[in-house]
């Protein structure tokens, strides 16, 4: 009802002007329009304003200062491992080949029909039938054709051994067998073996093992018993005789280690390697172990094989949460491409990036070894290691398969792995993270508690400037201010300076209950007061921002002599999880006890006085009726400005609002009335109205601050001004 | 609005109250035309509402010089009245009793304001210059009708040796237009001295109107009825009316009371130097504040009473009328005429008192074209046009009255 009241006042006043074929009359209309409290937050635009417990207000400012992350403390390094190798076991299977010269072809080879027949009829009555003699009969040689073509058409052995082996299942002695193995064709070809057995007793055995190392061996081999004596004693009805007895040689050829060969290859390690890969040398971190946030492997290999080869890399420390599966990379790298004799050699190339985000990665070297799913010897010593630090091992396994496909391979043909750990960022680690050191700053924070203030003075009885820290870092660090500057609006720059000279401020490391279980965090604070330094002095600059610089150490306190390895392991000295990061508050509080000298503080506003067309206020006196409920002059001037900020016209100009009174505790007993008016001519109305912003200007007062009765006046909660703008206007109606 | 006033004025030939060109039954069939017109103040000079009807500027001097004339309660009112009857009064020469038969159409707009001197103040000069004192509106009312009707008339003659006595009655199916009523029962408003707050209180008004928005002409309907006694002798007519006995319901009507203390201090607003962001966001509210309650109402017709008595003299002819509209802000209105009996041209003079107005002086005519025929023009406030500045009334109207 109180609103229908006001607007139906103000819709007569806002009713039309007279225009054409209308009676008009002119009215004086006096009205209150609008209210407004204007409290402190109002004057300062802030909300940053609390109540005190006796209604008196402090101004408090909270800024974040800085704020340090974990990977500013902990980087943990690359690290690498490479290894190129060639194939250093290339193996074939052993072999045997078997071959069987008979009595009967024996004889058949002497060509001589009555020797041939007389054995016929020994072998058909089962003993010797004729006279009995006994003589050395000489035989010549017989060759035989091998072909290992199933197997390979060429190796160039760098190793191998064939054991000749010579049965002799006749009823006769064998004198001076010579046997030999040469590539075909002979007798161009190459001799590989050879050997004389000077006797091998009836119905016995010899062997000789021979050595193929650095031998070439073709595919098609041609064996040859080149010569014996048969040592014939011949009983009549007592040598048995049966023309299918015989020599059978074996040759059994093994432990080939080929250097190159082209052949059907089965399935064999070429490389295996386990190395103990060190985190980088220069490191001042020294880690047990870190839950990886980000970071990758990056692995690279380049094959000149001409085989797919099977690449298993594996990095037990490296672990999945919970399973405990070890970080493993299951590869193929392709045959390399086909080359000519005489051609470089040729690669095939793989490289990719493997994620390790979530894996935790114990740094604990060989001391791994019991901390897999089954117990593993990884450095084949003999024992399980202990935990150590900074280290970790890698498996590096490359095979090939049997494809039943004849390969080329040589000794020469190398596989290069380069595998890369990269980029690690910790979630979490533990251990010892160093004295390290970080430079914050030279920064700056707008400090907007003062903008509206334009010129003036002020003096505050007290001021509480408190930079907090709150760690969650598991180690102890110092933060050193090296600069703090409060600059205000005018460019006046006031720097900190401390009474005690101790510009560091203590900062304690953060705990957790046990390893994993998070940080909990500490805070730390150093207070500054007048009594400690020039903070009152920097307060009253008036800054509109203040700059800093602020060097912190982790662990500077630490003798690191004392650290053990075994101290990291067992309890590591420090600890980080991401996220709980060292932060740096500025928290100001200033009572408001305050003296005000001149303080003037401006503000522009938006500003719109368009109404509907016809509608419109032409002229009047108005008055603004303040209440003041601050102990404090207020010397205020109202200017109306157009969209670029120039000044069109003033509505009043250094008109004083009177201070509240107070009482002997400096406290207001009660307000002051004071009434500007302003009158507003059709024209200057015309000008308001094409004004989009005003300019408040106000200067506030208590005392001079040369002046020796002057006294700090708290500023309370209920403290106000009541202002209330009355319209006096002269208004044309029309029916 | 005001150029229809005078469009009507002109077009009707205005009269007032109160011309005598009546219906009276006399044995004869008859067509008759009436139209009146006019204000009238019981304390606004001619000169004001001149110049308030009238396209002008109200200027201070005027506006003093009304003041003076203010009671402490004042009256204003107007209407525009526009009507036509045949009546049929069947000829029955071996009875004395005749029948009458009528029908007729007419169209009304009478709106009427009962103010205070503080209400002229406030409207005229506005509360700046009274700040400090009490302004007081009590018993303001504001009514405001506009309606047509078409009526059927029907009663008995009785003619004797000496005089001829009529009773009949008009039953009318009334179209209503418009209203507009405006009660302030108790009411005041205080500006403090440096208009720091205004203190309104408002007891026992309300404010009701038919639907403003529509665009229909007709906006409620109604009956009325109307008793008519006449007795006329050779020298003497008397005529006792009573009209409009009925009402209209109006289809879409808002209502809302107003009873209410309040101190308005001013809109509080976030910053005082914002004022018509602030102030265009109130406005939105404004409908809730205010409790109206829509729908169809009854509203009774303003009814007149109205008893009229001629003499006929040698060679006058004297009359006098008594009037009084209920519940339209109207004083018992008494009027006083002679008019010369000559054979075609019968001017005459009245004077009156009450009604709207006060005292006021008119001057008419009858004219007798032929025997069958007579035309009635006149004024009943000749003082509205000769002396303005103190007159409180202007009217004038025109009658034809035929028989056949």
């Amino acid at each position: 009802m109180k609103k229908l009241i006001f607007f139906s006042v103000l819709a007569l006043f806002l009713s039309s002007c007279m225009k054409d074929n209308q009676t008009t009359w002119d009215t004086q209309m006096l009205t209150p329009i609008v209210k407004s409290t204007l409290t402190v937050s109002d004057l300062l635009k802030s909300d940053d304003i609390i109540e005190n417990t006796d209604s008196s207000l402090s101004l408090i400012f909270t800024t974040e200062l800085f704020e340090m992350n974990t990977d500013s403390f902990v980087v943990l390094p690359d690290s690498s491992f490479e290894f190129g190798a060639s194939l250093e076991s290339l193996e074939l299977p052993n072999d045997t080949v078997e071959y069987v010269i008979t009595l009967g072809e024996m004889i058949r080879s002497l060509n001589n029909p009555i020797f041939e027949a007389s054995f016929i009829a020994a072998h058909n009555a089962g003993t010797w039938q004729g006279f009995t003699f006994g003589n050395d009969l000489p035989l010549s040689g017989q060759t035989f054709d091998i072909s290992m073509d199933d197997l390979f058409n060429e190796l160039v052995l760098a190793e191998g051994t064939a054991e000749v082996i010579i049965e002799n299942g006749l009823p006769f002695d064998l004198k001076n067998l010579a046997f030999q193995l040469a590539n075909a064709p002979q007798p161009s070809g190459d001799t590989i073996i050879e050997h004389t057995f000077p006797l091998i007793s009836k119905n016995s055995s010899e062997s000789k093992t021979l050595s193929l190392n650095n031998k070439t061996v073709l595919s098609d081999l041609v064996a040859e018993l080149q010569s014996f004596t048969l040592g014939l004693i011949l009983v009549n009805g007592i040598t048995p005789i049966d023309t299918n007895d015989g020599i059978i040689a074996k040759i059994i050829v093994k432990d080939l280690k080929p250097t190159k060969a082209t052949a059907t290859w089965p399935d064999q390690n070429v490389i295996e390697e386990t190395r103990l890969v060190p985190l980088a040398s220069n490191i001042d971190v020294k880690l047990k172990n870190t839950t990886i946030r980000s970071g990758n492997v990056f692995f690279e290999i380049y094959s000149s094989l001409q085989d797919s080869i099977y690449i298993s890399y594996s990095i037990p420390n490296l672990q999945r949460p919970g399973s405990n599966e070890p970080f493993i990379i299951d590869t193929v790298i392709p045959p390399a491409p086909t080359r000519n004799i005489g051609d470089p050699i040729t690669f095939s190339r793989l490289a990719n990036s493997y994620p390790m985000n979530g894996y935790e990665f114990a740094f604990n070297g060989y001391g791994i070894e019991d901390e897999v799913n089954t117990v593993v010897d990884y450095n084949e010593n003999g024992i399980i290691d202990s935990d150590t630090i900074n280290s970790y091992v890698t498996i590096l396994k490359a095979k090939i398969e049997y494809t039943g496909v004849k390969k080329t391979l040589s000794l020469e043909d190398t596989v290069y792995v380069n595998a890369k750990i990269q980029d690690l960022r910790p979630d979490i680690a533990h251990g010892y993270i160093g004295k390290k050191s970080v430079n914050i700053g030279p920064s700056e924070i707008d400090f907007d508690l003062f903008n509206k203030i334009k010129s003036g003075n002020i003096e505050l009885q007290d001021v509480d400037f408190t930079i907090e820290v709150d760690n969650g870092i598991g180690a102890a660090a110092v933060a050193r201010i090296t600069n703090l500057t409060s600059e205000n609006k005018f460019g006046d720059q006031l720097a900190l300076t401390f009474k005690s000279d101790n510009d560091t401020m203590q900062i304690a490391a953060a705990t957790e209950l046990s390893e994993g279980s998070g940080s909990i965090h500490t805070n730390s604070s150093r207070t500054l007061t007048p009594d400690t330094s020039n903070i009152d002095k920097f307060i009253e600059n008036l800054p509109n921002k203040i700059t800093y610089e602020v060097d912190v150490q982790l662990n500077n306190n630490v003798d690191e002599s004392t650290i053990t390895k075994a101290e990291i392991v067992s309890s590591p000295p420090n600890f980080i999880y991401h996220g709980d990061n060292i932060k740096a508050n500025l928290n100001m509080e200033v009572p408001l006890s305050i003296i005000t000298d001149s303080l003037v503080l401006v503000d522009t506003l938006d500003f719109s006085l368009q109404t509907e067309e016809g509608n419109e206020v032409e002229s009047g006196i108005f008055k603004l009726l303040v209440d003041n409920g601050f102990p404090l002059d207020a010397t205020t001037s109202m200017y109306f400005l157009d969209d670029n900020g120039v000044v069109l016209d003033s509505l009043w100009s250094d008109q004083t609002i009177y201070r509240a009174s107070v009482d002997f505790n400096g406290k207001v007993s009660s307000k002051t009335r004071t009434i500007i008016e302003f009158e507003i001519s059709q024209a200057k109305m015309e000008t308001i109205k094409s004004a989009s912003q005003i300019n408040l200007v106000a200067g506030f007062h208590t005392f001079n601050l040369s002046d020796s009765q002057k006294a700090f006046y708290k500023i309370y909660s209920h403290y106000a001004f009541k202002m209330k703008l009355v319209g006096d206007f002269k208004y044309q109606f029309s029916n | 609005m005001k150029n229809y006033i005078a469009i009507l004025i002109s077009f009707c030939s205005l009269a007032l109250t109160a011309q005598n060109n009546f219906v009276l039954p006399d044995s004869s069939n008859q067509f008759i035309f009436n139209s009146c017109g006019g204000v009238g103040s019981s304390g606004i000079t001619q000169k004001f509402i001149n110049k308030f009807l009238f396209p002008n500027h109200i200027d201070r001097d005027l506006k003093d010089e009304t003041l003076k004339k203010l009671n402490e309660n004042n009256l204003f009112g107007g209407s525009i009245l526009g009507q036509f009857n045949l009546f049929f009064d069947s000829k029955n020469y071996a009875s004395k009793i005749s029948n009458i038969f009528g029908i007729g159409f007419s169209s009304n707009i009478q709106g009427n304001l009962s103010f205070t001197k503080d209400l002229f103040k406030l409207t005229f000069y506005g509360n700046q210059p009274f700040a400090g004192e009490y302004l007081s509106l009590n018993n303001t009312s504001f009514n405001k009708v506009s309606y047509s009707n078409i009526e059927f008339s029907i009663g008995k003659t009785i003619s004797g040796k000496k005089a001829r006595k009529s009773l009949w009655i008009d039953l009318g199916l009334v179209l209503g237009h418009s209203f507009t009523n405006f009660e302030l029962e108790k009411a005041s408003i205080y500006t403090e001295e440096n208009g720091d707050y205004l203190d309104i209180n408002i007891e026992n008004s309300k404010f009701h109107f038919s639907d403003t928005l529509s665009l229909s002409l007709v906006q409620g309907f109604g009956v009325k009825l109307d008793f008519h006694y006449s007795y006329q002798s050779k020298k003497t007519t008397f005529l006792f009316s009573a009209e409009n006995l009925g009402g209209i319901r109006w289809n879409s009507t808002t209502t809302a009371s107003l009873d209410t203390t309040l101190r308005f201090d001013g809109i509080e607003i976030g910053s005082i130097f914002q004022l018509s962001d602030s102030v265009l966001n109130e406005v939105s509210t404004l409908d809730s504040l205010i409790k109206i309650k829509n729908g169809s109402s009854f509203k009774n017709l303003p009814i007149n009473l109205t008893a009229y008595f001629q003499k006929e003299l040698n060679f006058f002819r004297i009359d006098f009328l008594l009037r009084y509209r209920v519940n339209s802000n109207f004083t018992p209105y008494t009027r006083f005429g002679a008019n010369l009996n000559l054979s075609v041209f019968q001017p005459g003079i009245t004077v009156a008192y009450g009604g709207h107005s006060n005292l006021q002086a008119g001057i008419n005519a009858d004219i007798k074209l032929i025997k069958k025929i007579k035309i009635q023009v006149g004024t009943n406030n000749l003082l509205g046009t000769l002396i303005p500045n103190s007159s409180t009334a202007l009217d004038a109207y025109a009658g034809l009255k035929m028989k056949f």
